[in-house]
């Protein structure tokens, strides 16, 4: 059992500091990216009538409702089985992106929809246009309900999650190389990987959420 | 699009899907009940006035709140492991699952009890009654209120978070998912399906949460 351990060297930390880069990169673009969208969904479905509603509420329900790597895993293949794969580090992204939008839709709507009308009428009386009352008491007012209860914390959980889509990528690979293998019948292209090589990739995949898992505690 | 859809071997295999949709529901809920037995626990053990208890309690409840679920995973099969402690796939994430619903429910169950004003159990003693009765007449239904739907939201996060059973080759629905599509290649029929079947779940769950709460409440919620 001892060792286990002995592979790991100083090395690896250039690994894991990039996992950990990535980590944050793609927290970044998810948050943003997701916000953004929140808010134009969030403002579409508290402005717009019961058909559209149902549509997006129905897609931002399946968003909220599948697990992340069902999602992540479906929308990786999907891509793929359209023709253009996608590195998993964008597919992540995108998915992430999605999934964030998806809860600050739901709090967005909220926030404008605690707007009391009688505001917005008062605003109206004041000789102010539709769009003035909107940019000048929806927003202001709608956002600041909002801000008080943003808590991103489960987003920076979530993109561990992306970890399955490497490993998807890999099975994508090996399945490929698989394929290839059984299409020459060549017992000489089957050659299995030694299986210190395997011991030594489980350590650093083991070491390395650890890793993220503590920077993530950090954050 | 050049892709063909083969939807025979999914409706072939449907039986091992329903059965790993099962050991899904299964699994969460065995971590829902635990993780609440030991989050009543930890709750009392965080309000409590001895500093060795109190901080044990936080301890736990600031590892499982701010570390992934997919870590605690990890840690439970691969961490143990390599510590000669071989748990199955099943027991590693219904441990890791347990871990984190009692972190989460930990605070759930302290905000609904310090929500309840500490003047509703004085006047409950001055009106006769014993200090049980009035936890029993008093506090813990107008707690059960305040906290029911954070525990149904939570029951439905450790649905989802069980689908990370998929790393350490539980057979619970993503997993049986992940294995079957590895046998036939049809990657995206097995997991628009397996996708489908989480949705449901997740919506039954819901309903029957709904209903509970109709009946428990009598509307006044």
């Amino acid at each position: 059992m001892n060792s286990l351990f002995t592979p790991l060297s100083w090395s690896d930390s250039g690994l894991i500091l990039t996992g950990v880069w990535n980590t944050v990169i793609i927290s970044v673009v998810a948050i943003v990216v997701g916000t953004l969208l929140g808010l134009v969904v969030g403002f579409i479905r508290s402005e717009s009538n019961k058909v559209v509603n149902v549509v997006f509420g129905g897609v931002l329900d399946v968003l909220r409702s599948v697990p992340l790597i069902i999602q992540l895993i479906l929308f990786s293949t999907f891509v793929g089985a359209m023709g253009n794969p996608l590195a998993p580090f964008v597919a992540g992204s995108i998915v992430l992106s999605l999934y964030t939008m998806a809860f600050m839709a739901e709090v967005f709507r909220g926030g404008f929809e605690s707007v009391s009308p009688s505001m917005q009428t008062a605003a109206r009386s004041l000789g102010m246009t539709k769009w003035q009352t909107i940019y000048h008491i929806r927003l202001p007012i709608g956002l600041r309900a909002v801000f008080r209860e943003f808590e991103p914390t489960w987003v920076a959980k979530s993109v561990s999650s992306v970890f399955i889509a490497a490993a998807l990528y890999v099975y994508w690979a090996a399945q490929a190389s698989a394929a290839e293998t059984q299409k020459r019948l060549d017992d000489h292209h089957a050659n299995p990987q030694p299986n210190g090589r395997l011991k030594i990739l489980a350590v650093i995949l083991a070491i390395a959420s650890a890793g993220t898992g503590v920077i993530l505690w950090m954050l | 699009m050049d892709y063909e859809f083969h939807w025979n071997v999914v409706f072939q295999n449907m039986p091992q899907l329903l059965n790993g949709a099962f050991v899904t529901l299964h699994v969460s809920v065995l971590a829902m009940l635990l993780g609440i037995v030991i989050a009543i626990l930890l709750a009392i053990a965080k309000m409590n006035n001895t500093k060795f208890f109190s901080q044990v309690a936080t301890v736990w409840v600031e590892i499982a709140r701010n570390t992934p679920a997919l870590f605690q995973i990890y840690m439970a099969y691969f961490g143990l492991g390599a510590f000669g402690i071989h748990l199955s796939p099943y027991v590693a994430v219904l441990s890791a699952l347990v871990f984190i619903n009692a972190g989460y429910l930990t605070e759930t169950f302290r905000g609904g009890f310090q929500s309840i004003p500490s003047t509703q159990y004085s006047a409950s003693k001055s009106l006769g009654m014993t200090s049980i009765q009035s936890y029993r007449y008093i506090i813990l239904p107008q707690m059960l209120r305040r906290i029911y739907h954070p525990m149904t939201n939570q029951f439905v996060w450790s649905i989802l978070m069980s689908s990370l059973g998929i790393l350490v080759g539980m057979s619970e629905l993503s997993g049986t998912t992940q294995r079957l599509q590895s046998l036939s290649f049809r990657t995206l029929e097995f997991f628009i399906v397996a996708a489908v079947m989480y949705f449901i779940i997740t919506k039954l769950v819901l309903f029957g949460s709904s209903l509970l709460a109709r009946r428990l409440f009598k509307g006044e919620i």
